[in-house]
C-alpha cells in the first residue's frame, strides 16, 4: 500500500485562532453558576448542613444537598453527586450554591455551615487493608482483584538458577489537561440539554439521567471543543453534570459549574500508585521460568473503574515475555485519597515500569545485555499469554530490531561534561487495545454520512475529538475511500441527539474502531452510487472508479465529477449516503479460571532514552528518547509522530517530576506550582517512530498508539539512570532526592570514581 | 477584592498615594501579589500599580555607578547589554527566573521586596554590595530619600525593612573591577518554572593564583540571600585547590545547619551545599575575565 499524505487537521484553525468554542466560553440568558461545598478533611461524618448565612448573600439562588439530587445519588461504593451522611476524602462535595455570579457562589459556598464529625482516615493501601483500619465501604476497603495463573509457578523456581524479588512503587499523578473540568445545564421543554466535555458523551448522559431520575432520552449532550482529556473527563464529569443538571431543574435555569484548578486537583480523579513486588526466576541463559506478581493499587475513596484497571494490569504485569509459569494477583483497596480512575495508560504504565525495570535488573544479574535477555524472552508470533491467549501479529521483534537499530543501547555516551553523568536504558512492551474483555458490550462504533447535493459529505462519527486528531481519522479515510478532497467533508459536532452512540473515545480504541467503521460507511456510499451510474452507463459497478473528485470508468468514455455524480444520484435515488457500523472481534473472560482471549489485538513498543545526571543537584535530564510503537498501519504519520511524543512528554512527568503529596489526609499539592509537568525547557530530544510491520487483524491494519507512548519511557528512564550511577532506584518518580541518595550510594560503592561510570 | 485601584504615571503620585493609603500593596508587576491575593481572596487593600511610571523603568551607567529602577523587568535585565558586559552573573539570575511571561512581568524591586530566601534576583546584588533607595514624601510635600545595604534592607523571610509609606525605587551599585569574576547558578526541580531549591551567587578576584577578594551568597538556604562570611574569610589570601574548596563548602554547610537546625529537607540540603558551593566557585573561576575595550 502507498504511503499515506499527511494531512492537516480540520479542527486545528479554530484552535489556534482562538475561535474554537470551549465550555467556559459559552454563556445563556439567566444563566446561574454553581460552587460546590467541602468538608476539609479526609473522612467526615455529616451531622447537619446549613444554607441559611448563605441563601441570605444577595445573588445567591439556592443551596442543595444530597437530599435535593432528584435520583440515584450513588451507587454502592460509587462516588456521589453530593455525598449525604459521610464524606470519604476531602475532595467529596457535600453541598452546592447556586447564585447569579460565580463570585457569589463562592462566597455564598464560604457561608454554608457545616456541622460534622472528623472520622480517623487512612492513606495507606497497605494500612487500610489491615485489622481495625477505618472502614470507607461495607465491611472491608478491599476494593478488586484479578488474578493470572499459567503453568505451576512453584515447579517454575525450582527449575531457576537465578531467582530474584524486587518491589517497585508508582506515584499519584493526574491527567493536567489544559481545560479543568466543568459543565454547563440548560432546562428544556422535556429534560435537559447539557453542554460538556468528554471522552464518553453517552455515558455522561446515562450517569447524568440516572443521577437526576431522568429517562435517558430526556439528557442531551452536547460536546463544545475539548481542551484536553488524557483519560479524564470522565467520572469527574459525570459528577459535575449530575451537580449542573439537578440545579437546573431545581431552579429552571441554565446553570453552569467549571472547576478551577485547585478543584482539579482536590477532587478529581488521579492515576492508581501501584506497589508491585515481582519474584523471578530464570536459567544462567537468560531464559525465564517463573514469574510471580503480587501489587496493590490504591483505588482511593470510591470505586469507579478500579476494577477494569486492575484487571488490565494484571493481564500485562509480566510484560510481553514467554514465561511458562506465573502468578498475577493484583489488589485494589480503599483509601482516603482522591479517587483514582482512568488516566491515559489505565494500569499499563504502573506495571510497564515495575516489568521493564526487572528485566534489567534480572540482567544485571545474569551478566547479559539488557536488550539480550528481551530477545531471548519476548513474545514472537504465536506465543501464549499468562491468560492463555495466543498471540498474533506479533511486532515486538520488529520493534527490538528497530531499537538496536535507531538506539545503540551500549553506545558510551560521549561528551559528558564535567560533574555529570549519563547513561542509557530501554525498555520495551505489549499492550492490550480497545476496551478488552473487562467489558462486556461489543466493541463497536459507528459513522454514518450525508452526501449532499454540493458534493460535500456531512460526518456524523460518536468518537470525541479530545486534542489527538480522531476525527481527521475519519475523514482522512472516507476521503480516500470516495476519491474525495478532504476538504469537501465536515464532520458534524458531537450531539447525542443526533449521533450514534460509539462508546467511549479511551483505551487507545478511537482510531480502531472509528476508522474501521468510517471504511464500512465509505464502501457503503460508494456501492449506492456506483449502482445507479453502472446501470446508466451500462457497466459493472466495480468497474466504476472514485478518485481526485472523480466518477469514471478506466477508458474514460464515462468520466463525472463526484458532485455531477451525486446530483444524478438525487434523480433516481432517494438519498446518498453511507453508513457504517464495526466492532472489534470478539474477546472473553473466565473470572474461575482466570483465563481468557483478553483483547482482540495487542500493539508493542520499545524505548530508548539517555540520561544526564548532575552529580551535584542529582538533577536528571533525559537527553534523548526515541520511542517506537507499532502502529500495525500509519493513517497520519505526523498525527502518528505528534501521538507519540505527547505520550513521551507526559511519561517524562511520571518519570521525573509529577507527584501529588498529602499530609495529614490533605493534598499538599493544591495547584500546578507544586505538581511540576515538564515544561518545553526539560524536553528532550524526541525520536518518535511510528513502526509499520505487520498489520493488524482488522480491515486498514491499525493498532491504537495514545497510551502505549506513556508506558515505556519511564522504565527506561530508570533503566539508564541505573546505567549511570550503578545504582537501581525502585520508586517513582526520580526526584531530587532519590537521585542524590543514589549519588551517594554510587559514590561510597566507589562506582563513581573519577567522575562517571563510563570513565 | 481591593477598594480602590491606582494606576500613576509619576513616582510623585505614587509616592503621595502610598503615604495617604499606607496599607496599600505596590503592584510590581504581580507575579507574586496577584497569586496571594487570589488565595486570600476576603483580604480588601488598595493597590497602586506602578507599571507606569518611567522614571523606575531606566537601567543607567552612570561613570561607575550603575543604577537599575525598581520596576525593570527581567526580560528587561535581560535585555540590556550593559548588564551582561558589566555583571554577566545579574543577566544569568535574571534569565534563570520563571519562564518568558513571569519575567516579562516581574521586576527587580518586586522581587527584593517579596523577600522569598528563594529569589534568583536577589543573590548577585547581595554579591554586589548593592543598595536599594527608598523614597517617601511627607504631609508637607517634601521627598525623604533613605538608603540601605540590600543584605540590611531583607531582614527575614518575606520580611524587609521597607517602611509603610516607602517605595522602592532604584538599586545601586558599583561596576566591579574588570578582573573579577562572577557566577550565578541556581539548582530547581525542571528548567522552567522552577522556584530554586538553591540557588547562589559568587564574585572573585584573583591574583597570582590567591584570592584578594571574595563575595559568595547562598540563596534557599537560610530565611534570606546572604553572604557567607566565613567561607569568604576562609578563602581569602588562599590558593583555590581541591581541598581547600572542599572545606569551604563544608564551611557553607555547617553554617547552614548552625542557621537553620536540622530540618527534614537537610538530607537532601547540606550536601549539596557542600559540592554546590564548591562548584559555583570553581564555574566562577573559569568565566571569563572581561577584557579591556
Amino acid at each position: 500500500m502507498a504511503k499515506r499524505k499527511s494531512v492537516d487537521r480540520q479542527d486545528a484553525y479554530a484552535k489556534i485562532t482562538g475561535k474554537a468554542k470551549y465550555v467556559n466560553d459559552l454563556f445563556f440568558p439567566g444563566m446561574l453558576y454553581v460552587q460546590t461545598v467541602r468538608i476539609p478533611v479526609a473522612h467526615a461524618r455529616i451531622k447537619k448542613i446549613d444554607g441559611t448565612e448563605a441563601l441570605q448573600l444577595n445573588g445567591v439562588v439556592g443551596v442543595f444537598t444530597a437530599q435535593d439530587v432528584p435520583g440515584i445519588n450513588q451507587r454502592p461504593k460509587d462516588r456521589p453527586v453530593l455525598a449525604a451522611h459521610e464524606t470519604k476524602y476531602a475532595g467529596d462535595g457535600v453541598a452546592i450554591v447556586v447564585a447569579e455570579t460565580k463570585e457569589q457562589a463562592i462566597l455564598g459556598a464560604k457561608l454554608v455551615r457545616i456541622d460534622f464529625e472528623e472520622l480517623p482516615y487512612v492513606m495507606n493501601p497497605e494500612d487500610a487493608l489491615k485489622e481495625g483500619a477505618p472502614i470507607l465501604h461495607g465491611e472491608t476497603n478491599f476494593a478488586a482483584s484479578h488474578q493470572a495463573i499459567k503453568g505451576n509457578v512453584e515447579a517454575g523456581f525450582v527449575e531457576a538458577d537465578l531467582i530474584i524479588e524486587r518491589e517497585y512503587t508508582t506515584q499519584r499523578a493526574m491527567h493536567s489537561a489544559i481545560e479543568p473540568d466543568g459543565a454547563i445545564a440548560i432546562p428544556e421543554a422535556n429534560g435537559i440539554l447539557l453542554y460538556c466535555p468528554g471522552k464518553g458523551p453517552f455515558n455522561i448522559k446515562r450517569a447524568v439521567a440516572s443521577h437526576c431520575g431522568l429517562h435517558e432520552n430526556q439528557v442531551r449532550v452536547i460536546q463544545p471543543a475539548l481542551g484536553g482529556v488524557f483519560g479524564g473527563k470522565d467520572s469527574d464529569i459525570n459528577v459535575i453534570g449530575a451537580r449542573v443538571t439537578m440545579a437546573a431543574m431545581l431552579t429552571n435555569r441554565p446553570c453552569k459549574m467549571i472547576w478551577s484548578r485547585e478543584e482539579v486537583l482536590e477532587e478529581g480523579t488521579k492515576r492508581h500508585p501501584f506497589k508491585l513486588h515481582y519474584k523471578v526466576g530464570a536459567k544462567r541463559d537468560g531464559k525465564i521460568t517463573a514469574m510471580e506478581i503480587n501489587g496493590l493499587a490504591d483505588v482511593g475513596a470510591y470505586l469507579t473503574k478500579s476494577a477494569a484497571t486492575v484487571w488490565r494490569a494484571t493481564v500485562e504485569a509480566t510484560g510481553p515475555y514467554n514465561i511458562e509459569n506465573i502468578f498475577t494477583r493484583i489488589e485494589g483497596a480503599f483509601t482516603n485519597n482522591t479517587v483514582s480512575d482512568a488516566v491515559r495508560g489505565f494500569g499499563s504504565p504502573q506495571v510497564d515500569f515495575a516489568s521493564e525495570s526487572l528485566m534489567n535488573e534480572l540482567a544485571k544479574e545474569l551478566g547479559l545485555d539488557p536488550l539480550k535477555i528481551r530477545r531471548i524472552n519476548g513474545f514472537t508470533e504465536g506465543s501464549i499469554t499468562a491468560t492463555g491467549q495466543k498471540l498474533e501479529c506479533v511486532n515486538l521483534m520488529a520493534c527490538l530490531d528497530k531499537l538496536e537499530e535507531t538506539f545503540p543501547v551500549n553506545k558510551k555516551p560521549s561528551d559528558v561534561p564535567v560533574g555529570k553523568v549519563r547513561g542509557r536504558g530501554i525498555s520495551c512492551i505489549f499492550r492490550g487495545e480497545a476496551m478488552g474483555a473487562g467489558f462486556k458490550e461489543k466493541d463497536a462504533a459507528a459513522v454514518n454520512f450525508n452526501v449532499e447535493k454540493d458534493g460535500t459529505i456531512v460526518v456524523y462519527s460518536g468518537i470525541t475529538e479530545q486534542g489527538q486528531g480522531g476525527s481527521n481519522v475519519v475523514l482522512q479515510i472516507i476521503s480516500e475511500t470516495m476519491g474525495v478532497n478532504i476538504e469537501n467533508i465536515k464532520m458534524s459536532p458531537l450531539d447525542t441527539a443526533y449521533v450514534i452512540d460509539s462508546g467511549a473515545t479511551v483505551g487507545s480504541r478511537g482510531t480502531i474502531t472509528s476508522g474501521n467503521a468510517a471504511l464500512v460507511a465509505a464502501n457503503d456510499a460508494k456501492m449506492r452510487i456506483a449502482t445507479v451510474l453502472a446501470e446508466m452507463w451500462k457497466v459493472n459497478p466495480e468497474m466504476i472508479i472514485f478518485l481526485d473528485n472523480r466518477v469514471f470508468i478506466e477508458d474514460q468514455t464515462h468520466c463525472l465529477s463526484f458532485k455531477d455524480a451525486v446530483n444524478l444520484c438525487y434523480t433516481v435515488i432517494p438519498g446518498v449516503y453511507g453508513h457504517g457500523w464495526w466492532s472489534l472481534p470478539p474477546v472473553w473472560w473466565d473470572f474461575d479460571s482466570n483465563s481468557g482471549e483478553t483483547y482482540a489485538s495487542f500493539n508493542y513498543g520499545a524505548c530508548g532514552a539517555e540520561v544526564e545526571i548532575d552529580l551535584v543537584s542529582g538533577k536528571v535530564e533525559v537527553t534523548e528518547v526515541v520511542a517506537i510503537h507499532d502502529v500495525g498501519r500509519i493513517i497520519n504519520e505526523e498525527e502518528a509522530k505528534a501521538q507519540i511524543a505527547g505520550g513521551v512528554s507526559m511519561a517524562l512527568g511520571l518519570a521525573l517530576s509529577e507527584t501529588i503529596a498529602t499530609k495529614n489526609g490533605r493534598l499538599v499539592t493544591t495547584n500546578f506550582d507544586k505538581y511540576l509537568l515538564q515544561t518545553i525547557m526539560d524536553s528532550p530530544n524526541i525520536t518518535a517512530i511510528p513502526l509499520e510491520a505487520q498489520p493488524a487483524n482488522n480491515p486498514l491494519g491499525v493498532k491504537g498508539v495514545s497510551e502505549s507512548s506513556t508506558a515505556t519511557v519511564s522504565p527506561a528512564v530508570f533503566n539508564a539512570i541505573e546505567n549511570a550511577l550503578g545504582i537501581r532506584l525502585r520508586n517513582l518518580p526520580a526526584d531530587l532526592e532519590s537521585v542524590l541518595a543514589a549519588i551517594e550510594t554510587s559514590e561510597r560503592l566507589g562506582y563513581l570514581k573519577g567522575g562517571g561510570i563510563h570513565e | 477584592m481591593s477598594n480602590y485601584f491606582f494606576q500613576p504615571k509619576y513616582l510623585k503620585q505614587a509616592l503621595e498615594y502610598k503615604r495617604d493609603y499606607e496599607v496599600a500593596n505596590l503592584l510590581a508587576g504581580g507575579t507574586d501579589l496577584v497569586i496571594s491575593m487570589r488565595s486570600r481572596a476576603d483580604q480588601k487593600h488598595e493597590i497602586i500599580d506602578l507599571s507606569k511610571i518611567t522614571e523606575l523603568k531606566t537601567i543607567e551607567l552612570d561613570g561607575d555607578a550603575i543604577c537599575i529602577g525598581s520596576m525593570v523587568t527581567f526580560t528587561e535585565l535581560i535585555d540590556s547589554e550593559m548588564l551582561f558586559d558589566k555583571v554577566p552573573f545579574l543577566s544569568k539570575a535574571a534569565q534563570s527566573v520563571g519562564a518568558p511571561q513571569i519575567r516579562n512581568r516581574g521586576t527587580i524591586g518586586g522581587n527584593i521586596c517579596n523577600a522569598s530566601p528563594a529569589a534568583d534576583g536577589i543573590p548577585p546584588l547581595v554579591c554586589l554590595g548593592a543598595q536599594v533607595n527608598l523614597q517617601s514624601v511627607d504631609e508637607n510635600n517634601e521627598i525623604h530619600n533613605r538608603t540601605l545595604p540590600i543584605e540590611a534592607f531583607i531582614l527575614n523571610k518575606g520580611k524587609t525593612a521597607i517602611k509603610n509609606y516607602e517605595i522602592l525605587t532604584h538599586i545601586l551599585f558599583n561596576v566591579p573591577s574588570e578582573t573579577a569574576t562572577m557566577g550565578f547558578d541556581k539548582i530547581g526541580r525542571r528548567n522552567a518554572l522552577a522556584i530554586s531549591r538553591l540557588n547562589g551567587a559568587c564574585m572573585i578576584k584573583m591574583e597570582q593564583q590567591i584570592v584578594q577578594q571574595i563575595r559568595f551568597v547562598l540563596g534557599a538556604a537560610t530565611s534570606k540571600p546572604e553572604r557567607f562570611s566565613g567561607v569568604e574569610d576562609y578563602l581569602i589570601g588562599k590558593e583555590l585547590t581541591v581541598l581547600i574548596l572542599k572545606e569551604a563548602g563544608r564551611l557553607a554547610s555547617d553554617y547552614v545547619l548552625e542557621k537553620t537546625g536540622r530540618r527534614s529537607s537537610s538530607n537532601y540540603k547540606l550536601p549539596v551545599i557542600t559540592s554546590f558551593t564548591e562548584e559555583l566557585i570553581k564555574k566562577t573561576l573559569k568565566a571569563e575575565v572581561k577584557v579591556n575595550e
